[in-house]
C-alpha cells in the first residue's frame, strides 16, 4: 500500500466521520419531535480499503406501528360515544337537577295523590297540572337535546370526512415523494417519519390497515378492506343534514363508493372517531329517543279519557297529555317517532290557557259525553284515582326502545335511565382501556425507534475520536513525504 | 576498446537515465490524473564482441513499460454518471472524428446533446437497449452506439400490463343469490368486498378498476371487474353503463386455498390500453374479514427522465419522477489479451497495435470482465513516494556516468600531454 492510497483512505476516514455526525445532528435536533425515528448511518469498506456512508436508514416497528393505529382508532371511537352520552346525561338525565323524566314522573304521581286525598282543592289541582307541565316539557327538552347531540355528530361526520380527505391529500403528496426517492436511491426518512405521522392521524378519524409494497409505496385500507388509498386517494363522501328530528335519518359515509356507516352492505367500519360519530347518530341517538317517544306514549296513553259508561261507546281519545296527532290516541304498544317531542297539557286543562284544571277531576276534555263526575260533586275522586292507578298498571312498550316490553310509566322511565349509565359505563371503560393500550403501545414504539440523547452522545464522542484519528493519519503521511522531499535537497 | 568506447558507454548511461527521468517526470505530472496508468523504464545491455584480452565496453538501451494492466484505487464521488472498473477491462469510447479508443478514464458528464462525455472529451459507447439488447458482436465494436439521453427528454408513458391482488375472501360471510351477483350488473346487484386498482392506459390516463368479490356458494367465489368511469351517477356503482371487463369465478378448497384447476389470475382489457393480468395466486378463503394484502399494478403517467442510474454490469437505467426505472443501455467492456503493449493516445486512451491482440467485447462482471462501480474514479497509479525514491537514484546515476565520462575525458589530457 503506497503512501497515496494511504492518504486517500484516511481521507475517507474523515468524509465517513463527518457523514456520521451529520446524522448524529438530525437525531439530536429532532429528538422531541412528535414521530420522529432514529437515523442510522450504515458504514460499509469500498474497494480501495477505504469507509464510506453507503446508505442512511430508520429505526422502524411495523407490527408494533399497526398495534398503536389499531388502539387509537378503537379509543378515538369510544372517546366520541363516551362524550356524547355524557352529553345526554347531563341535559336529561341528571338526577341532581332533578329534570330527569323519573324524577319528573315520580313528581306528578305525588302531585296526582295529593289532588286525589283534597279533590276539592284548587291550589292542588293547579299543582298536579303544574307538575304534568313540567313533565311534557321535559319529555320535549329532552327530544330537542337528543336531537341536537345527533346534529352535532352528523356535523362531526362532515368535519372528519373532510379531516380524511386532506390527510389522505398529503399523504398523496409524501407517498410520490418516497416512491419517487426510493426509486432514486435518495434518503427519504424523514419523509417516510412523516408519512407514518399521518397514517396516525388519518387512525384516529376511522380504522385503518395499511400494506407497504416493494417500491415502498404504502396503500390504506379501512379496517373492512375497503381501498382509501393505493396510488392515488380514493373519494371520501358525505352530505350532512343541517337539522335532525327523530324522523331524519343520516347519510351514509361512502368511501370508494362502498357505504361504511348507516348499517347498508357488508363493509361497515368497526373503529374510529367517524364510526363513533355514526354510533350516536344512528344507533344510540335513536334508541334513546324510542325510549323517550315510548314513555310520552305511556303517558298520553294512561290518562287518556274513556267512554265514561265503561260500555266503550265513545272511542277513547287524549285526556290531560296532548300531542300533534290528537285527539286519537297513539297506536298501542309501537313507537311513534317524535311523539316525546310534541307532547303537551291540553290547553281545555291548562288554566294558563284558558282552560279548567278541574276537568282533571272531572273529565270532559274532549266534551261533555266524556265527563266523569256527572253529579258535579267538589270531592269526586274516583276519576283522580282511576289516572293513579293507570300510572301504576304496567302497559306494553315497543322492543325498538331495547328494554322491557311490559311495565309501569315509572318502572319504565327508571329502566331508560339505567340504560343510558350502562351505556356510558361500557364505552367509558373501552375508552379508558384503548387510552392505556395506545398509551403503552405508544411508549414502547418510541422506547425502540425514538432518538435517544445518551446513545446520540456516546456515538459522537466515538465518531470524533475518529475523526481525530483519521486527521493524525493524514498529517503522519504528510510528515513522511516531508522526510522524502529533504532527503532529496540535502 | 579503449578510452572512446569508455566514454561513448557513459554517454549511454547519462542518455538512459534522463530517458527514465522522462518518465518519471511524465508519472509525477499525472500523479492526480483519473485512469492514468504508470510508465517505466526498463534498461538492458548492449554488448560488443571483443578481442580475447581487450573488454569491449557495450551500451545501455532504454524500454518503456506502460503498466496498462495495473488496476488503480478506486475514489469515491458524488457523481453516478462517475465510472470506475474494477478488475480487467476498458470503456469503448469515441473520439472527435469517429475513431474508437479504449480508455479506464471514466469521469463521464451528460453534454449538450445528451452524450456521455468524459473529461478528454471521448463519448462513452454501449448497445441501445430499446431497439433490443444483444446486437453486438464479441470480437469488435459493431453494433456500438453513442450512449445518447437526448431522446429521453420528452415525456414517457407506460401502460399497465401486470398487477397483483392478494386478498382474504371471508369464508364466513352470506352467500349472495345468483340473481344479484355483481356480473348481473343490475340496481340491486350485492358483493362481499370491493376494491379498487389504479391502472394506467396507453396515454398514461388513469383508470380506476372496481374489483367486486361475491361469493357465489360456500368456497366459490365470483369476481367481476368494472370500470369506475362508467359508474351510476346516483349510486356510486351499479349498474354500470357498460357490462364488467371481465368476470371469474374462483373455487377453494376445505383449507381455504385454491382448489386444482380453479383460476388464479384476472385478464383484463384495460379500456383504451393494453391487457393486464391480475395475479390472484396468494389469495385465501379463510375466516376472517375481507382483508387485502397487496394490491399493485404496473405503469406509469407521463413523466420526465430525473437522472440515471448505472449498476454494476453495465445497464444503464433511466430513472423517471414518479420512480419508474426503465432500461436504455448496456455498456459493454472491451478487453485485449496483453493490454500493456496497446498504443497509449492523448487523453487517457489507447488504440489496438500489432503487438495488444484483438479485441474482445463483452458484458461486465461476467466471463472475466471486471465490475463497473458507479460513482467512483479509478485513480492513477502512480505512487509519489517510489517515484521520488526512483528520482534520486536516477540522478545519482546521472552523476556517476558523468564522472565516468570526466574520467575518460582526464585520461585522454593525460596521453596528449605526453607530448611536450
Amino acid at each position: 500500500m503506497s503512501l497515496t492510497s494511504s492518504l486517500s483512505v484516511a481521507l475517507s476516514g474523515l468524509t465517513t466521520s463527518s457523514e456520521q455526525l451529520a446524522v448524529v445532528s438530525r437525531n439530536v435536533a429532532r429528538a422531541n419531535e412528535d414521530g420522529a425515528t432514529r437515523k442510522v448511518a450504515n458504514v460499509s469498506t469500498t474497494d480501495s480499503g477505504g469507509a464510506r456512508v453507503a446508505s442512511v436508514t430508520r429505526l422502524a416497528n411495523p407490527s408494533l406501528l399497526a398495534k398503536v393505529t389499531d388502539a387509537t382508532s378503537a379509543a378515538a371511537a369510544q372517546k366520541v360515544i363516551s362524550a356524547s352520552l355524557d352529553q345526554f346525561n347531563y341535559t336529561v338525565n341528571d338526577p341532581s337537577l332533578e329534570g330527569s323524566p323519573s324524577a319528573l314522573l315520580g313528581k306528578l304521581d305525588s302531585a296526582l295523590q295529593t289532588f286525589g286525598a283534597a279533590p276539592q282543592d284548587t291550589t292542588a289541582s293547579n299543582a298536579a297540572i303544574s307538575a304534568a307541565r313540567d313533565m311534557a316539557q321535559g319529555l320535549r327538552d329532552a327530544t330537542q337535546s337528543v336531537q341536537n347531540q345527533r346534529s352535532l355528530a352528523d356535523r362531526g361526520i362532515s368535519g372528519s370526512v373532510d379531516n380524511i380527505n386532506s390527510l389522505l391529500a398529503q399523504f398523496q403528496t409524501l407517498n410520490d415523494e418516497i416512491v419517487s426517492g426510493s426509486g432514486m436511491g435518495k434518503d427519504v426518512t424523514d419523509s417516510l417519519d412523516q408519512r407514518d405521522l399521518i397514517v396516525q392521524k388519518l387512525a384516529e378519524e376511522i380504522g385503518i390497515r395499511t400494506v407497504t409494497d416493494g417500491n415502498n409505496s404504502m396503500s390504506i385500507f379501512t379496517d373492512q378492506g375497503v381501498t382509501l388509498f393505493n396510488n392515488i386517494p380514493r373519494a371520501v363522501t358525505f352530505t350532512a343534514i343541517p337539522a335532525f328530528g327523530a324522523n331524519t335519518t343520516g347519510n351514509a359515509v361512502y368511501v370508494d363508493g362502498v357505504p361504511i356507516t348507516g348499517g347498508v352492505g357488508s363493509m361497515q367500519s368497526l373503529t374510529g372517531r367517524l364510526v363513533g360519530y355514526a354510533e350516536i347518530r344512528d344507533t344510540l341517538g335513536p334508541t334513546y329517543q324510542n325510549q323517550l317517544d315510548e314513555l310520552a306514549r305511556g303517558l298520553i296513553s294512561a290518562f287518556a279519557e274513556q267512554d265514561p259508561s265503561g260500555d266503550n261507546v265513545l272511542t277513547a281519545q287524549v285526556g290531560l297529555f296532548t300531542y300533534d296527532g290528537a285527539p286519537a290516541l297513539p297506536t298501542s304498544g309501537t313507537v311513534s317517532a317524535g311523539i316525546a317531542g310534541t307532547i303537551a297539557i291540553n290547553p281545555v286543562a291548562d288554566p294558563s290557557k284558558g282552560g279548567d284544571a278541574l276537568t282533571l277531576r272531572d273529565g270532559g276534555m274532549n266534551g261533555a259525553s266524556y265527563v266523569y263526575n256527572t253529579t258535579n260533586a267538589t270531592g269526586y275522586a274516583t276519576r283522580l284515582q282511576q289516572l293513579i292507578d293507570n300510572m301504576s298498571t304496567a302497559q306494553p312498550y315497543d322492543q325498538a326502545a331495547k328494554l322491557t316490553n311490559s311495565a309501569t310509566i315509572y318502572d319504565f322511565a327508571s329502566a331508560s335511565a339505567g340504560w343510558l349509565q350502562s351505556q356510558r359505563q361500557t364505552s367509558t371503560t373501552a375508552a379508558d382501556y384503548n387510552t392505556t393500550l395506545q398509551q403503552r403501545a405508544a411508549d414502547t414504539l418510541s422506547k425502540e425507534t425514538g432518538v435517544n440523547i445518551d446513545e446520540e452522545m456516546t456515538n459522537m464522542l466515538q465518531f470524533e475520536r475518529a475523526y481525530q484519528a483519521s486527521a493524525r493519519l493524514m498529517n503522519t503521511i504528510d510528515a513522511l513525504f516531508q522526510t522524502l522531499l529533504q532527503t532529496y535537497s540535502s | 576498446m579503449g578510452l572512446y568506447g569508455l566514454m561513448r558507454t557513459s554517454v549511454s548511461g547519462m542518455a538512459a537515465q534522463a530517458n527514465r527521468l522522462g518518465a518519471i517526470s511524465d508519472n509525477v505530472a499525472n500523479s492526480a490524473t483519473p485512469g492514468y496508468k504508470g510508465s517505466e523504464i526498463q534498461f538492458s545491455t548492449l554488448v560488443l564482441q571483443g578481442g580475447g584480452q581487450d573488454y569491449a565496453s557495450g551500451n545501455v538501451e532504454s524500454q518503456t513499460r506502460k503498466h496498462v494492466s495495473q488496476q488503480g484505487s478506486l475514489s469515491y464521488t458524488t457523481s453516478a454518471t462517475d465510472l470506475a472498473i474494477k478488475g480487467d477491462g476498458f470503456f469503448v469510447v469515441e473520439g472527435e472524428n469517429g475513431q474508437t479508443f479504449l480508455t479506464r478514464a471514466g469521469s463521464f458528464q451528460r453534454d449538450g446533446t445528451g452524450n456521455l462525455v468524459n473529461a478528454a472529451g471521448f463519448k462513452l459507447m454501449g448497445y441501445d437497449a430499446t431497439t433490443g439488447a444483444g446486437n453486438g458482436v464479441s470480437n469488435g465494436t459493431a453494433g456500438l452506439t453513442a450512449v445518447n439521453f437526448g431522446g429521453f427528454a420528452s415525456l414517457q408513458a407506460n401502460p399497465t400490463t401486470t398487477g397483483k391482488m392478494y386478498v382474504n375472501f371471508p369464508s364466513t360471510s352470506d352467500v349472495i343469490a345468483g340473481s344479484d351477483l355483481p356480473s348481473t350488473n343490475s340496481a340491486t346487484s350485492q358483493y362481499t368486498g370491493k376494491s379498487s386498482l389504479v391502472v394506467y392506459d396507453s396515454l398514461g390516463n388513469q383508470v380506476t378498476l372496481d374489483i367486486y368479490s361475491a361469493k357465489a356458494a360456500d368456497g366459490t367465489w365470483e369476481l367481476a371487474v368494472y370500470n369506475r368511469a362508467d359508474a351510476d351517477a346516483t349510486s356510486g356503482g351499479f349498474p354500470y353503463a357498460n357490462a364488467a371487463l371481465t368476470t371469474e369465478t374462483l373455487n377453494f378448497d376445505s383449507d381455504g386455498q385454491f382448489s386444482s384447476g380453479s383460476p388464479t389470475s384476472l385478464t383484463v382489457a384495460v379500456p383504451n390500453g393494453s391487457t393486464m393480468t391480475i395475479d390472484l395466486s396468494q389469495s385465501t378463503q379463510l375466516s376472517s374479514s375481507y382483508t387485502v394484502f397487496s394490491a399493485t399494478a404496473n405503469g406509469n403517467a407521463p413523466s420526465e427522465v430525473d437522472h440515471i442510474d448505472i449498476d454494476n454490469t453495465g445497464e444503464i437505467y433511466a430513472i423517471f419522477k414518479n420512480g419508474e426505472r426503465v432500461l436504455a443501455y448496456n455498456i459493454p467492456l472491451a478487453k485485449v489479451p496483453s493490454p500493456d503493449n496497446l498504443t497509449p493516445a492523448t487523453g487517457n486512451v489507447y488504440s489496438i497495435s500489432s503487438t495488444s491482440g484483438d479485441i474482445l467485447v463483452g458484458t461486465p462482471n461476467k466471463g472475466g470482465f471486471g465490475s463497473l462501480v458507479s460513482g467512483a474514479l479509478e485513480q492513477s497509479t502512480v505512487d509519489l513516494g517510489s517515484e521520488l525514491t526512483s528520482m534520486i537514484e536516477s540522478q545519482r546515476n546521472y552523476t556517476a556516468n558523468s564522472k565516468v565520462f570526466q574520467t575518460g575525458s582526464e585520461l585522454i589530457d593525460v596521453l596528449i600531454n605526453l607530448k611536450r
